[in-house]
């Protein structure tokens, strides 16, 4: 879907809210016959994989389908998946485990791959996208088709965070019928979802007006710093997706404490801005406050999204500070904090006039149509 | 005619008594000659009339209704879980509805017998009815 306005990106991320709502229940009921009893019953672990705002997502949903489904869940990309991963399994552990490859447009080539490697290893691979005919849902055993309604076309907003929903169904799915929950709080946390997803409509209209400043801030400086921690490293790694997609803007993101292993010796601090994106509730809310205090000693641009005691300590050292309600705690947190970085990002780009993508021209024409990812040979293992 | 509501909790699978609280119901109508009927709005529980002298003979009925309907994984039935697609096995079985002769005011019941809510998909939030009409 074309959007009229000058901001489609921002027009992606403001639509998303409703589009999730909407189409919970058809979601809901898809995760519930994804797998069979059998099926369940014969998992042991969960591989997620996906590239871009796939593995992105998998990694936000990771923590908290492990905690529903009662299971150990790990993310690979899909080339490590693939290629190492399903690999060196024992034939017993590969038919144990259960590979879930998401890919918005189902024809993601890596994940294709890793998805048909590991069912020649004899794994159970669920394939989520919203693709029914392709590549992905054809190769994989079974297939989870994400009601994804059309959308303002831009980087990606909607299809991750439809990703991360179905995931975290797709947990909650395995803890009930592996018992891990009961019927009752699997159908609690069913509805605590739904009504979460209700009431984000709010949060990101409130943050899309914090954030035209905030992506003004940052515009002047060369480099943006994503950081967070658990669930929210996946958010900061997708915030700086969408900087790098959205505008060219040189971005990236490291783990709240890495950062201090690493990037804390920078030399030029006056260059970068880092955004700390943190939940209220975050477990690393203690490190972030500790971190804070080195950023400003720095003397680098710091933005804090979320809030908490390191919001409280950024706003007391006179850093940027955005305070996002609509939590419902840290494991369902990248639903909410990851609008805002989208929104900076298409801010960002609006201001600067930027093509997405870089409008897949001159020195970028090979991604157009997605080809630089979608046409890769595939690997196949020595036999 | 009277007709009561009861609610609940139940902690896991098992025989829950609830003599008493249809006791109380059948008093509280004022009927001296009629019917009683005890009904469960559910498809994974049922209702039964047994000993209430030893709780093991409970748990024996229980084991016995677990043996013939075991929760296993190969169930049609799949939308939910397998204790679940068991329990709609056992509550067929066993029935949801317990038709009781009110006399002289009273439940009439044998001297070991008890009412008990059956449980076969706890831990679950539920609710039985009792209704009392005259003759």
């Amino acid at each position: 879907m074309m959007s009229p306005s000058a901001n489609p990106m921002r027009d992606q991320v403001l639509a998303a809210p409703p589009a999730l709502h909407d189409g919970f229940d058809e979601m809901e009921r898809a995760a519930r016959l994804a797998l069979s009893t059998p099926e369940i019953y014969g998992v042991r672990r969960v591989v997620l994989t996906g590239s871009g705002d796939s593995f992105f997502a998998a990694k936000a949903a990771e923590l908290a389908m492990a905690a529903e489904a009662g299971m150990p869940v790990e993310v690979r990309t899909p080339m490590e998946a693939g290629r190492y991963v399903s690999q060196v399994l024992t034939a017993d552990e590969a038919r144990r485990t259960l590979v879930i490859a998401l890919s918005n447009s189902g024809g993601a080539a890596r994940t294709v791959e890793a998805a048909g490697l590991f069912r020649e290893r004899g794994a159970l691979v669920l394939a989520i996208t919203k693709a029914p005919e392709s590549r992905l849902a054809s190769t994989a055993t079974k297939s989870l088709i994400l009601p994804i309604p059309p959308l303002p076309s831009a980087p990606g907003f909607g299809p991750y965070t439809f990703a991360i929903v179905a995931l975290i169904l797709v947990g909650i799915r395995i803890g009930e019928v592996r018992m891990h929950i009961t019927m009752d709080i699997a159908q609690a946390a069913r509805g605590r979802l739904k009504q979460f997803l209700g009431g984000l409509a709010p949060s990101y209209a409130e943050a899309d007006a914090g954030t035209v400043e905030l992506a003004s801030g940052i515009a002047g400086r060369p480099i943006v710093e994503l950081l967070g921690a658990g669930p929210d490293c996946a958010v900061a790694e997708y915030g700086a997706a969408k900087l790098l997609e959205a505008a060219g803007h040189h971005a990236y993101a490291r783990d709240l404490e890495e950062w201090a292993h690493l990037n804390y010796f920078d030399a030029r601090p006056e260059d970068i801005s880092t955004i700390v994106a943190i939940a209220p509730e975050s477990r690393a809310q203690s490190r972030a406050t500790e971190v804070l205090r080195y950023l400003d000693r720095l003397g680098r641009h710091v933005i804090v999204i979320g809030g908490g005691a390191a919001a409280d300590t950024a706003l007391s050292l006179g850093h940027d500070v955005l305070v996002i309600g609509g939590n419902a705690g840290e494991l369902w947190s990248p639903l909410v904090l990851s609008a805002p970085l989208a929104l900076i990002a298409a801010h960002v780009a609006a201001a600067a006039g930027a093509e997405y993508g870089r409008g897949s021209k001159g020195p970028w024409a090979d991604s157009a149509d997605a080809s630089t990812v979608q046409n890769s040979a595939t690997w196949e293992p020595r036999r | 005619v009277t007709l009561t509501n009861h609610k609940l909790s139940t902690r896991a699978n098992g025989a829950y008594e609830i003599t008493a609280a249809v006791r109380e119901a059948v008093a509280g109508s004022g009927i001296g000659e009629g019917l009683c009927l005890v009904f469960v709005p559910h498809t994974t529980a049922g209702l039964s009339i047994s000993s209430f002298w030893d709780p093991k003979g409970l748990e024996d009925v229980h084991d016995d209704i677990d043996r013939l309907v075991p929760t296993r994984i190969d169930f049609k039935h799949e939308f939910d879980t397998p204790q679940d697609a068991a329990g709609h096995v056992k509550s067929v079985l066993v029935g949801v509805s317990l038709p009781l002769i009110i006399s002289g005011g009273k439940l009439l019941l044998g001297h070991s017998q008890g009412i008990f809510f059956n449980e076969f998909d706890g831990p679950r939030e539920r609710q039985f009815f009792v209704k009392c009409t005259h003759d």
